[in-house]
């Protein structure tokens, strides 16, 4: 079964248009285009974008994937010199606290950059899979779901998977994205992946400034950090973490 | 004229600077050239001066060594303890958090860590005046097993060989690589370049300026070297001043605490929160404690009964930076050491004569406090920032 | 493919319980968990009964290779070695061995030393029952700036937040949170405000600069540290340090309120008398957090109030506080409803009813041995597991020196004793930290 986007669209749309912008919280750099409201899940208010300094935690790890279209392609060259958030996933995913969840999170953000352009010509989106052998090209253009007009306001978005799992394994181990497939009574492969849900937060400088988990997924605090990149960037460098 | 020297010294050290071979590493900075003519012009109020023996005058080169070694945790057996740790630059350079302090994993050291300010004129080192040089006392500290436990001399010298940061130092400073003369001698000739005087009290005594002291600092001063005998021990000159006689005494402190921990059984205070002090059993206290272990002073170096629970007269420069006083750190404050001496001391078969009841009034005691208050010296926050421009050396791989 | 469904209820369900599979992708029924209750609550959990206990153990003079070890327990209930020591790794040395953590894939247990501020990386998921050293971080002090004495490894996404007890310039209490990436890197290093730089936190009078555990709660984007002693102080022989007043003014007297996002300090609250293990409550509602003072014997309630504001309140007196009974570890039921408190110097377990947190009545207590520390509990709570050693010179001398894990179920009235290791006769040392294992957490 396939998903599309014009379909999520709508929902989030609806539930933009119902979301009211907290009086006296438009501050030129305030992030826009997302429910600020503290929530049940998360029950703060998130912190300014630049009020605060994002480590370094260390490189990225580049390796060989595979687009919507086959295409075979560097991870770097997709992240073409973007901000970017990365997410492991693979489609076949039930677990609600598992990929559906960061992905969900990260449509948040791709619906929020279509209300600011600084996140729309910035922010990259990278949903790649670890289950190349049942997810490929073409299952991810599936899950993708048919581009809109709307998506060029967008923060791009790139679902990716890898030709093979020896192709794969670089990227999970530079990342140290643990990934396992489960196996039933029997020995015989469910089909299912037990994994640690993360996250990734990647400046232009292919650094990796964040990690999110469950418990930490909240969308606004990853478009505060991506603001905040941003507005590092816009500052003096130099200062020492 | 200092400030002439120094500058002509910065001269000559940055126009060197540039041509300085580049296989050969300098850490040395402009404060190591401060460092030196502080031995060049000692602090007014020390003798004119410095001792320093014939075969290791002080460099630029070794005392920026020196001064890294001092803070290299390193070189102690697993990592923990430098120098530094137990004469701490910021506590007068000794250590007002513990009465006695701790070695190798929290080994209990029995004796009050002293200063290091103003040790280059110190005639006799240690509590007990075990070593009469720089150069050679800081192999006690490196090897006792609850200081900084290092197995043998060699291990130390190994691990500095080892070090990559050490590459080339020693040779710049000595011509030779490191060797358990030059490691001593690099040391040494830092520490002697802890001085500190032109105190409040120097500018009035030695200098002549009336007001560099209140007029209970100078009541105090006769009290000092009246009514209080405390010259006796605590020598004063005409030019100068050490406050010290460089011998050791018996003044009935080490006697009494001893027999007092062999028999006290009362609760012990124990301050459980700022302000709560609550009396603990003694009991409970022994149960989490190691047996105590005693300080014989003096006879443990020279078996001489008459030596029993002798210690040395220490310096009394800076004394209001260097809590908690006497050889254990048994007395916390200036308050409680002027009452010790007013009571004469403590009750000793050995105590010294010269240690009798003073009778003090309290405005003498107020007085003889403003003295010893007036002997801190006017460079401490410049010794603290010398001390401080060499990082800590921890185990980096 | 079940995205839709998912997306239509929004937010409302990344609202998590820590009841739920975080490991297990599988969308099967959830089997009941009984993982101990004080880990990090972002971590894989163990479903069903814990398998094996690693005892992060202190080498003694005297005993065995007198080296630090990770000692592992088989507490299978129905294995033929129940209740024994199945593995022992020593790392060479002693380097006050104290506490440790699992890495948030629980992949690695993560182990400190008080001492030298050694790390090791052990190994425990390509084998449960023989856990391997992985790695050994041995320039922590040089890395965190100046940071001595690891002591909390708890779980953050990808990383390891780890409390410092000290500093390499005086070793005296001044600390900081230091960050690691789960690979062994050091990220950052956040000093604890002190009244001469409080870091834009509230609380001046108070502050100290002082560490010792580290907790987070997410839900409400805050996290909490609280305060011990230097490495002066947590090194010494305990009996000359309770008779050196100078020693016993340098004990913390704070629990600081943290932005986790942003980690700025926000709050310093004076909690006098050595706050230590700090356990946040679990339920969906519950803003608060337990800490208990060692030297002053209280349980202090960390609570946001109807105004949103944080608070720290002493709620209740540990055993007789005049005899100083030294409160160590805690262990927060999975309700919410009972606290597990230890004290070192009458070697007593206590049970707290803390169903209401503002007062928390004692309800129950055993002797387990002539000293005590680490209590560890599954998260069913019909499981306790009890260890002895505080510090390696802090521990009791002579006979009172026992050193064990006592196992025991409790059926809500009474704590039923199960087995004993004693460390000293196997010739492991003095048994610090347990934290749990399993073979299921690696498997289907």
């Amino acid at each position: 079964m396939k998903t599309s986007f014009p379909t999520l669209g709508r929902a989030a749309a609806l539930a933009l248009l119902l979301s009211v912008p907290p009086p006296g919280a438009a501050a030129a750099d305030a992030p826009r285009g997302i429910d600020l409201e503290p929530s049940r899940a998360f029950d703060y208010r998130a912190p300014a974008p630049g009020s605060y300094r994002l480590p370094d935690i260390g490189p990225m790890p580049d390796g060989r994937v595979l687009d919507e279209s086959g295409a075979r392609r560097a991870l770097s060259a997709v992240v073409d010199g973007r901000i970017a958030l990365v997410s492991f996933i693979y489609t076949r995913c039930s677990d609600p606290n598992g990929c559906p969840l960061a992905t969900e999170v990260l449509y948040d953000l791709y619906f929020a950059s279509a209300e600011d352009r600084r996140v729309a010509d910035n922010l990259m989106l990278v949903s790649l899979s670890f289950d190349p052998r049942h997810d490929t090209p073409e299952v991810m253009a599936g899950f993708r779901g048919a581009p809109t007009a709307a998506d060029d306001r967008r923060s791009p978005w790139a679902f990716l998977t890898t030709e093979s799992e020896a192709a794969l394994a670089p990227l999970l181990d530079g990342f140290d994205q643990v990934v396992k497939r489960k196996r039933d009574a029997a020995g015989q492969d469910t089909g299912i992946y037990a994994h640690q849900l993360r996250v990734y937060l990647v400046d232009r400088q292919r650094r990796i400034r964040n990690i999110y988990g469950l418990g930490f997924l909240d969308p606004r605090l990853l478009l505060t950090d991506v603001l905040t990149l941003l507005a590092e960037e816009g500052a003096p460098r130099g200062q020492a973490e | 004229m200092p400030a002439l020297r120094l500058l002509l010294a910065l001269l000559l050290w940055s126009g060197t600077a540039g041509a300085a071979d580049v296989a050969t590493p300098s850490i040395v900075t402009e404060w190591d050239h401060r460092a030196l003519a502080r031995i060049d012009q000692p602090p007014f109020g020390l003798p004119f001066v410095v001792p320093q023996p014939g075969d290791n005058p002080a460099t630029v080169e070794k005392i920026a060594l020196g001064r890294k070694l001092f803070f290299d945790r390193r070189l102690s057996h697993n990592g923990t303890m430098s120098c530094a740790m137990c004469h701490v630059p910021e506590q007068g350079f000794t250590q007002h958090e513990l009465a006695t302090p701790v070695g190798v994993e929290g080994r209990t050291v029995r004796r009050n860590a002293p200063t290091v300010l103003n040790v280059a004129y110190q005639r006799v080192l240690f509590h007990d005046a075990r070593d009469d040089s720089l150069e050679t006392q800081i192999f006690g500290p490196l090897l006792a097993h609850a200081e900084m436990a290092n197995p043998s001399v060699g291990t130390v010298l190994a691990t500095i060989r080892r070090a990559p940061d050490y590459a080339g130092l020693f040779e710049a400073a000595f011509g030779e690589p490191v060797n358990v003369r030059n490691l001593g001698q690099a040391i040494a000739a830092w520490e002697r370049t802890l001085l500190s005087a032109n105190a409040p009290f120097d500018r009035w005594r030695f200098g002549g300026e009336r007001d560099a002291v209140s007029a209970a600092v100078k009541r105090g001063f006769n009290v000092f070297r009246g009514k209080g005998a405390c010259t006796a021990c605590h020598f004063v000159g005409g030019d100068d001043a050490l406050f010290t006689d460089h011998e050791v005494h018996d003044t009935g402190i080490g006697f009494h605490n001893e027999r007092e921990r062999a028999r006290n059984r009362n609760p012990v205070p124990v301050e459980i929160a700022p302000g709560v002090t609550v009396p603990l059993d003694r009991a409970a206290v022994e149960a989490v404690g190691e047996a105590p272990q005693k300080d014989l002073g003096r006879l443990e170096v020279t078996d001489d009964p008459d030596d029993l629970y002798r210690f040395k007269t220490p310096g009394l420069r800076n004394v209001a930076l260097t809590a908690p006083y006497m050889h254990d750190g048994s007395l916390r404050t200036l308050e409680a050491v002027i009452d010790f001496y007013d009571r004469g001391g403590f009750p000793s078969p050995n105590r010294d004569p010269v240690l009798q009841p003073l009778h003090l009034t309290d405005g003498e005691k107020a007085d003889l406090l403003a003295f010893l208050r007036s002997l801190t010296g006017d460079n401490i926050a410049d010794l603290i920032a010398d001390a401080r421009s060499a990082p800590v050396g921890n185990v980096t791989d | 493919m079940q995205l839709s469904s998912v997306l239509k209820t929004g937010r409302g369900l990344i609202a998590l319980t820590a009841l739920g599979s975080l490991f297990l992708a599988a969308a099967a029924p959830l089997p009941a968990v009984a993982d101990e209750t004080c880990q990090s609550p972002y971590m894989a959990k163990i479903t069903g009964n814990e398998e094996y206990i690693y005892v992060w153990t202190l080498g003694m003079k005297g005993v065995g290779d007198e080296s630090d070890k990770l000692v592992t327990l088989d507490v299978r209930p129905d294995s033929a070695t129940y209740g024994q020591v199945i593995a022992s790794l020593s790392v060479g040395g002693r380097h006050e061995a104290h506490h440790s953590g699992f890495t948030d894939d629980r992949r690695y247990l993560w182990a400190g030393g008080l001492d030298d501020s050694a790390i090791y990386v052990f190994d425990v998921h390509t084998d449960p029952a023989k856990p391997t050293l992985h790695k050994t971080i041995t320039n922590f002090v040089d890395a965190s700036g100046g940071v001595v004495g690891p002591h909390t490894f708890y779980a953050l996404p990808g990383r390891m937040m780890i409390s410092g007890l000290s500093n390499d310039k005086d070793h005296g209490g001044k600390t900081a949170l230091v960050e690691y990436a789960n690979g062994g890197d050091h990220i950052s290093t956040h000093w604890l405000p002190d009244p001469g730089d409080m870091r834009g936190a509230g609380g001046q009078q108070a502050a100290d600069g002082y560490n010792y555990d580290v907790r987070v709660l997410p839900r409400k984007n805050v996290m909490l540290t609280s305060s011990f002693t230097g490495w002066s102080n947590y090194m010494m022989d305990f009996g000359k340090m309770l008779q050196d007043a100078e020693a016993m003014k340098r004990f913390g007297k704070t629990v600081t309120l943290w932005d986790l996002h942003t980690r700025q300090p926000k709050q310093v609250f004076s909690v006098p008398g050595a706050p230590l293990e700090i356990r946040w409550a679990w339920g969906p509602n519950h803003n608060y957090a337990f800490t208990t003072t060692a030297l002053t014997s209280k349980i202090w309630l960390i609570h946001e109030d109807a105004q949103g504001q944080w608070q720290a309140k002493a709620v209740a007196d540990i055993g007789d506080p005049s005899k100083i009974p030294l409160p160590v570890d805690i262990s927060i039921g999975s309700d919410d409803k009972t606290l597990w408190v230890d004290t070192f110097m009458d070697g007593t377990a206590r049970l707290f009813d803390i169903s209401d947190p503002h007062a928390p009545k004692q309800v129950y207590e055993k002797k387990i041995g002539a000293q005590l520390n680490m209590v560890s509990q599954s998260w069913d709570g019909k499981r306790v597991y009890f260890s002895t050693s505080l510090l390696g010179n802090w521990d009791k001398k002579g006979a009172d020196n026992e050193q064990f894990v006592k196992g025991y179920d409790w059926d809500g009235t009474e704590l039923k004793h199960r087995f004993t290791v004693d460390f000293i006769k196997e010739g492991l040392g003095r048994a610090h930290l347990m934290r749990f294992g399993s073979h299921s957490l690696y498997s289907s």
